[in-house]
């Protein structure tokens, strides 16, 4: 089994940090798009 | 498809865990982390609010029925067509196909279970709230929203406290929709089975997680155009109030280049259950699997840059409508392969009919229908002339009732036996596909001669030239709506009287739920790993 197989095994402590930042990272991606529609508006006015 | 090492056939391992099967009563639904249970609570839901928002279209064609006023005053019925598609979008089909994917993502891709289990659980119970504030704007002093789904200023400034209502239950049901996406996202990514590789993955997966994607780039663009909507309601600012040097087609844009890729948000993943419906039962690999890929993620990139074919009206200059419209006309390109694929699926498959392959054979047939009727409404002057008529009413039905809604039932019927373990009634699951098949025409294809007549959409009263087929649309739609009693009832008989269903009953069913899962799945599933060759 290759290394990045072993690291989604499940509870290996890899696997869930790259969760966690993954769903870290797609959250932070949808608050700047919400951000952005708003702030280039203002901005434009 | 991928094989499946045996030594690593673990389904035994579930039932090593029966003992810890899920608790009782109230908090078992409330306080639930489980994917199965919150995928059961997501289908329950859209369920209710898919009658819910089917008694205002019954009641929307009796007013119709025929020329005058019979039941409702413009107002109410204004209320009735807006209330009736956030109902049906946010309530009854976005909610079902996450249910959908709550149940069979984890499975498919070898998982123990979503990534963010308690994140799944707050999705789904944030919807609740949402569909309350939604409903109950017809209980408040102006009554519910009547500016159409589409909340276009002025009218969306001007209206009453259930605007409101409405734009914090859009907040909350987007909130919901995000955080299901970057579950979803994050489950593929990261939990996958060992040798589960990307291009291993069943199209359901694959058309999810390109969907989830799109929700997460457009739903904070929605969130940002009605938080604006709600400054200008009550905070001084004019955003879309030209009165206040503001642009109400600014709306237009910001809510369409939501709107659009909504539409695909709603069709990608019927797409991926129609493309495992069809192997199934044509006893045949996916024709083209790598394709449908590419298709897929080339109609979520189209997707973006096709928002102005709404507006074709607004008058955006010639080169704007010219770009729109050749970009649309792309689209069909990507779609055409799909098409293409699961007819190649079909040639020369070893085929049956059971009530899934009648659902996924009756989408092919007209979702392509509604496509056709897509192409003509992308060609500017000709939208010119077809624009805010019932043309369109007519083309956007055929999409997303006999696209995404045939494909969820159709799923539905594919699926129960592996979520109960019990064999629906076959009689009667066709019966309710013809019923819905002679329905959904007689109540939507008459709509398509009533626009290029002339009638305009959004309205109680009409000439007397357009009588006739509003009579036969109305009867269509009353049958269509009567048949889909058969759907529940099929449903309750199955799991309260069910005969036994066989461990694989779809011959050719090749994922993971199937060949490597009992039926019933077990309520927990896959804690150890397959691997996949």
């Amino acid at each position: 089994m290759s290394a990045r197989a072993v690291d989604r095994d499940p509870g290996t402590p890899g696997r869930k940090r790259r969760a966690i930042v993954t769903g870290l990272v797609l959250a932070a991606i949808a608050l700047a798009i919400y951000a952005t529609v708003i702030v280039q508006y203002v901005a434009g006015r | 498809m991928s094989t499946i090492s045996p030594a690593h056939d673990d389904h035994t391992h579930g039932h090593d865990h029966a003992h810890h099967g899920p608790p009782h009563g109230i908090t078992r639904w409330l306080y639930t982390t489980n994917h199965k249970d919150i995928g059961t609570m997501y289908l329950v839901f859209s369920c209710v609010m898919f009658f819910v928002g089917g008694t205002m279209a019954m009641m929307i064609r009796a007013e119709l029925f025929k020329p005058g006023l019979q039941f409702f005053n413009p107002q109410f019925f204004n209320s009735l067509t807006t209330i009736h598609g956030l109902v049906m979008i946010f309530g009854a089909i976005m909610p079902a196909f996450v249910g959908l994917a709550n149940w069979l993502v984890p499975m498919q891709v070898g998982a123990a279970d979503m990534a963010f289990p308690r994140m799944n659980n707050w999705s789904f119970w944030l919807l609740i709230p949402a569909s309350i504030l939604l409903l109950s704007g017809f209980f408040v002093p102006g009554g519910a929203i009547a500016s159409g789904w589409t909340l276009y200023p002025p009218l969306s400034v001007q209206q009453g406290i259930s605007m409101d209502m409405t734009i914090l239950a859009i907040h909350m049901l987007g909130a919901s929709s995000i955080m299901g996406s970057i579950n979803i996202i994050t489950t593929i990514l990261n939990m996958r089975a060992p040798g589960m590789t990307l291009m291993k993955m069943p199209l359901f997966v694959w058309t999810w997680l390109i969907t989830a994607y799109l929700l997460i780039a457009v739903m904070p663009v929605l969130a940002g155009a009605i938080t604006m909507l709600l400054f200008d309601r009550h905070f001084g600012t004019s955003f879309f109030s030209a009165a206040g040097g503001g642009d109400p087609t600014m709306f237009l844009h910001i809510f369409w280049f939501f709107g659009h890729p909504e539409v695909y948000i709603m069709i990608l993943p019927a797409f991926g259950i129609i493309s495992q419906i069809l192997p199934a039962f044509a006893r045949k690999p996916l024709f083209g699997y790598a394709s449908m890929v590419y298709a897929t993620a080339s109609i979520a990139l189209l997707s973006f840059i096709v928002w102005g074919h709404h507006m074709f009206t607004v008058g955006m200059p010639a080169a704007g409508n010219l770009f729109f419209m050749y970009a649309t006309i792309l689209i069909s390109v990507p779609t055409g392969v799909k098409v293409f694929n699961w007819i190649s699926t079909m040639w020369r498959g070893s085929m049956t009919f059971e009530t899934p392959m009648l659902f996924a054979i009756g989408f092919i047939f007209l979702f392509t229908i509604g496509g056709f009727s897509g192409l003509v409404l992308a060609i500017a002057p000709v939208d010119i002339t077809l624009h805010n008529t019932y043309y369109v009413v007519a083309h956007f039905h055929y999409v997303l009732v006999s696209g995404a809604l045939f494909a969820i039932m159709g799923a539905v019927y594919f699926w129960l036996p592996k979520w109960t373990g019990k064999m629906y009634n076959e009689t009667l699951g066709k019966w309710h596909f013809w019923l819905s098949m002679v329905g959904f025409n007689l109540a939507f294809f008459p709509q398509h001669f009533l626009g290029l007549a002339g009638m305009p959409r959004r309205i109680p009263d009409y000439a007397l030239q357009f009588a006739e087929w509003n009579m036969w649309s109305s009867i269509g739609a009353f049958l269509f709506g009567a048949s889909q009693l058969l759907l529940v009832y099929n449903v309750v008989a199955t799991i309260r009287s069910g005969r036994a269903a066989e461990q694989k009953p779809w011959e050719g069913a090749d994922s993971l739920e199937w060949t490597h899962l009992p039926t019933p799945a077990p309520y927990h599933t896959f804690e150890v790993a397959p691997v996949i060759k």
